[in-house]
């Protein structure tokens, strides 16, 4: 991928990306929002005078932390209110199948291995989940995602490992997969 | 023949490669909802940036600003603080010295005022008693 020009081509390029991360991340339509839209601005307010091929690394750093606090808030907050039961706009695995413009040729079967794949997803611990989606979707190297995540290049790859070998297993065993 | 850590590679990279596949296609098959709302985000990145952009002067003057505003602030602050603590101190004072007053406003009467203002006639009607009782006394006296 060449480097974007501006911050504006930069945005459009990443953003339905990091949207899913952020939203498999929270399960939440509307705080994946909140936390890409901070995330941007956070960006473009601080660092866009960095050489445009930083901004990739920084602004996943940035996406990180705001992920990372936002689990602690809910740690938080389910702790302080345990009887309470969050009424978020919960992603639903049938969600990650909704497409408004469906076309003819999508089969059911594509569709529905589409809507596992993501629920697998999903139903991984947060940094295996994030540092599958780094190295793997975003093509980040070991050292960058060691930096975006701070943690060891050894741990990323132990995540990363797990990851794989987890979504492996799950898809032959619920799905009948065999690769 | 391949080997069975290899054989294992070999699906892990497929399982990989099948799982960004479908990311990919849940990227591209977004609803126009979402992508609205995506897109409103970036929107109001991109306008904190133009306006950053239009105004770099702000961002020079950050810092004097940001001092003389403390200073305003810390001043603003204190003269509030006085503003409640004034009206706060002299009601303290006022009750404190009522109480005081209160505690010390009643001295005790000397005994020789109450004596030189003790009624004549006061005296001359215990004078009466005494002489009384002193007859009833004798009274009895001659009786036995």
């Amino acid at each position: 991928m060449s480097s974007p020009l501006t911050m504006e081509d930069f945005l459009i390029d990443i953003e339905k990306r990091a949207y899913r991360m952020v939203a498999l991340a929270t399960s939440s339509h509307a705080d994946a929002l909140d936390l890409l839209q901070d995330s941007m601005i956070k960006l473009v307010t601080n660092y866009q005078n960095k050489p445009s091929n930083e901004w990739k690394p920084l602004f996943y750093k940035i996406l990180q932390n705001r992920i990372r606090d936002w689990h602690r808030q809910q740690k938080v907050k389910n702790l302080l209110f345990f009887w309470k039961n969050d009424e978020i706009d919960e992603l639903q695995p049938d969600d990650y199948a909704k497409n408004e413009q469906r076309l003819p040729e999508n089969d059911l079967a594509k569709e529905q291995q589409q809507a596992a794949a993501l629920h697998l997803l999903a139903q991984l611990s947060v940094k295996q989940q994030q540092c599958f989606l780094l190295r793997s979707w975003e093509g980040l190297s070991v050292a960058q995602t060691a930096e975006i995540m701070a943690c060891s290049q050894g741990s990323v790859k132990t995540h990363y490992f797990r990851a794989v070998t987890k979504l492996r297993t799950q898809l032959e065993e619920d799905h009948d997969i065999t690769f | 023949m391949i080997s069975p850590s290899k054989n294992k590679q070999q699906m892990n990279k497929n399982t990989e490669q099948e799982i960004i596949n479908q990311l990919d296609c849940s990227v591209d098959e977004l609803s126009v909802n979402q992508l609205n709302d995506i897109a409103q985000a970036r929107v109001a990145a991109l306008t904190k940036l133009h306006a950053r952009n239009v105004n770099p002067e702000n961002n020079i003057k950050q810092s004097a600003i940001s001092w003389s505003e403390i200073l305003k602030s810390y001043i603003v602050e204190r003269v509030s603080s006085i503003k409640l603590a004034l009206p706060v101190a002299a009601s303290l004072a006022l009750v404190i010295s009522l109480t005081y007053f209160q505690a010390e406003s009643i001295p005790e009467l000397p005994v020789a005022m109450m004596a030189a203002e003790i009624p004549l006639e006061d005296f001359a009607m215990l004078e009466d008693l005494a002489f009384v009782t002193w007859l009833a006394e004798n009274e009895t006296s001659i009786a036995l």
